[in-house]
């Protein structure tokens, strides 16, 4: 505690140069654009830098895997001469398996070795071929409990290759859950809750307990599900479905009379989708046969998590509380400074900004 | 936190931190390096040239011919200079009559025997002699005086006249005693 004060205090008054820190960008990539966020250190707290956002084109990356790695390359560059040189990556949650283990202490001399023994009952991949990571989750006399991230060595090359090609240094390559689950949920928060991404083209649907992301799963149902199903209905372009979309939303009004069920028809497999891991969640005991503690809210966050009325209908059809995630939950207190980001684009942010609070106190 | 990024590249990120590290320091020092050459150059630059202004000075007063006081000055320096050089050697042969001496000759006496005179002679030929003066009670007295300054060491020779024995009682000798 007082170490933690006395490191604070040093780096407040004395912080080391920037050239030995590497400040690192969040860098959160989609298959449809790629944002990046800098947050920087200052005497009254972090403050967003840089941010912003570029396009990548259709059949670059395809469900979080690079299929194009020169045109990638074109884009990531053209951050380096912008001054990017350092990044935190998220991976996409397809890309990764994300299981708890239990180890027993029994014999257990290094805690890498016992997860890799274990890995091939986990994952379908041999553990030669696989790079893995974990997090410690619950230690008690006989056995330890972790998070465990696996993902193929390949995946993970095609990644770091192509930023090495961009002379772009990668700092850390998480779990995009993990990402976001630090940027919405308060440090030391002990409760559980679902964080539902509600992206463009995928939505991805994490439980986080104590901080640690414990389930992941991935809906092809986003933003562009919606406009798609808006221009099929009322045979419009892309730009005025999203145009509708942004203005009627899920909204019960007389004026929204057509869009409504267009809308509902995806959103409602949405809701189905995330209805089926809360109950499981809560129904279900764990490993050990305990009761998993309930979940206290669903978090949204996500570019199209905006969408009018979408809390709403899930917290009244699922009769449990809904909130729009709070992405500066760990970097600022919004009631005393307005972030540089407005609220309904920094949920788009949320990814970015995890990852760029990787290195604060975190690591 | 959950890093999934190969653990040779984690390798390589702790040394790229140290090589970065070990820039800084040599930055650093470097920097340190140049403000304190920077801060101390005028200072040394303007001590160099006080210091070519002085010994220009000194050259130039070197070369002047010598003034008539300079002259004189230096004539009455070199004469007192030869005037202390033979005070001080004649010193430096001279044997000093001190209460050494006397003590060395009035503490070996016993207390029967009386010293009337010490002379202190110095002679170009014989060099420094101490005569003592005295009366002695008795013949026996005044050997026993001899034998004692001669067992002192310090004296070279011990002459007692044989005159000195001519009387038997209230002998009134004459001792002459040669440093060694």
């Amino acid at each position: 505690m007082l170490g933690n004060e006395l490191n604070r205090f040093l780096f407040r008054y004395f912080p080391p140069p920037a050239f030995l820190m590497a400040p690192s960008y969040g860098l959160d990539i989609s298959d449809q654009s790629l944002k990046f966020v800098q947050l920087i250190p200052t005497k009254d707290g972090i403050k967003v830098g840089r941010y912003g956002e570029r396009k990548i084109p259709a059949g670059i990356i395809e469900s979080g895997k690079i299929k194009n790695l020169s045109r990638l390359e074109e884009v990531l560059l053209s951050l380096r001469k912008e001054g990017i040189k350092f990044v935190r990556v998220s991976l996409p949650e397809e890309q990764v398996y994300l299981f708890p283990l239990r180890l027993d202490k029994t014999g257990l001399k290094n805690v890498r070795e016992g997860i890799e023994l274990a890995l091939e009952e986990h994952v379908p991949m041999p553990a030669a071929e696989a790079i893995f990571d974990y997090d410690f989750v619950h230690e008690d006399e006989k056995s330890l409990e972790v998070e465990v991230a696996a993902t193929s060595s390949n995946t993970i090359e095609n990644y770091i290759s192509v930023f090495r090609n961009c002379f772009i240094s990668v700092q850390s390559l998480e779990l995009e859950a993990q990402a976001i689950a630090r940027a919405v949920v308060k440090k030391g928060d002990p409760e559980t809750y679902i964080i539902v991404d509600f992206g463009q083209t995928r939505t991805g649907i994490f439980i986080v307990a104590r901080g640690v992301v414990v389930f992941t799963s991935t809906l092809d149902i986003g933003g562009m599900s919606l406009n798609t199903a808006i221009q099929k209905s009322f045979n419009v372009s892309q730009p005025e479905a999203e145009k509708m979309k942004q203005e009627y939303g899920l909204a019960r009004n007389a004026l929204n009379k057509e869009v409504f069920p267009v809308l509902l028809n995806s959103v409602s497999v949405l809701r189905d989708e995330i209805v089926k891991h809360f109950l499981y969640w809560n129904t279900h005991k764990d490993e050990d046969g305990k009761q998993r503690p309930p979940i206290k809210k669903i978090i949204l966050c996500g570019g199209d998590s905006n969408l009018i009325g979408l809390a709403d209908y899930i917290s009244q059809s699922m009769k449990t509380p809904v909130e729009m995630a709070n992405v500066w939950a760990n970097i600022s207190d919004i009631d005393k400074h307005v972030p540089e980001i407005s609220m309904r684009e920094s949920l788009g942010f949320a990814t970015a900004l995890g990852l760029a609070l990787g290195d604060f106190d975190y690591d | 936190m959950i890093n999934l990024i190969p653990n040779h590249e984690k390798k390589k990120k702790v040394r790229d931190f140290y090589f970065r590290f070990t820039a800084v320091l040599l930055a650093v020092l470097g920097f340190c390096g140049v403000a304190g050459i920077v801060s101390l150059s005028p200072a040394y630059f303007l001590s160099e040239i006080k210091k070519n202004i002085a010994s220009t000075s000194l050259e130039t007063q070197k070369n002047e011919p010598a003034t008539n006081e300079d002259k004189s000055l230096s004539t009455a320096v070199a004469d007192l200079k030869k005037k202390l050089t033979i005070v001080e050697n004649s010193r430096k042969d001279r044997y000093e009559v001190s209460r050494k001496v006397i003590n060395e000759v009035t503490l070996r006496k016993m207390p029967d025997i009386k010293i009337t005179h010490i002379i202190y002679e110095r002679d170009t030929d014989t060099g420094p002699q101490v005569n003592v003066l005295g009366v002695a009670p008795s013949r026996e007295r005044l050997l026993l005086f001899r034998r004692a300054l001669e067992d002192a060491g310090t004296w070279k020779v011990v002459d007692l006249p044989i005159s000195n024995f001519v009387k038997g009682s209230n002998i009134e000798f004459h001792l002459t005693l040669t440093p060694s």
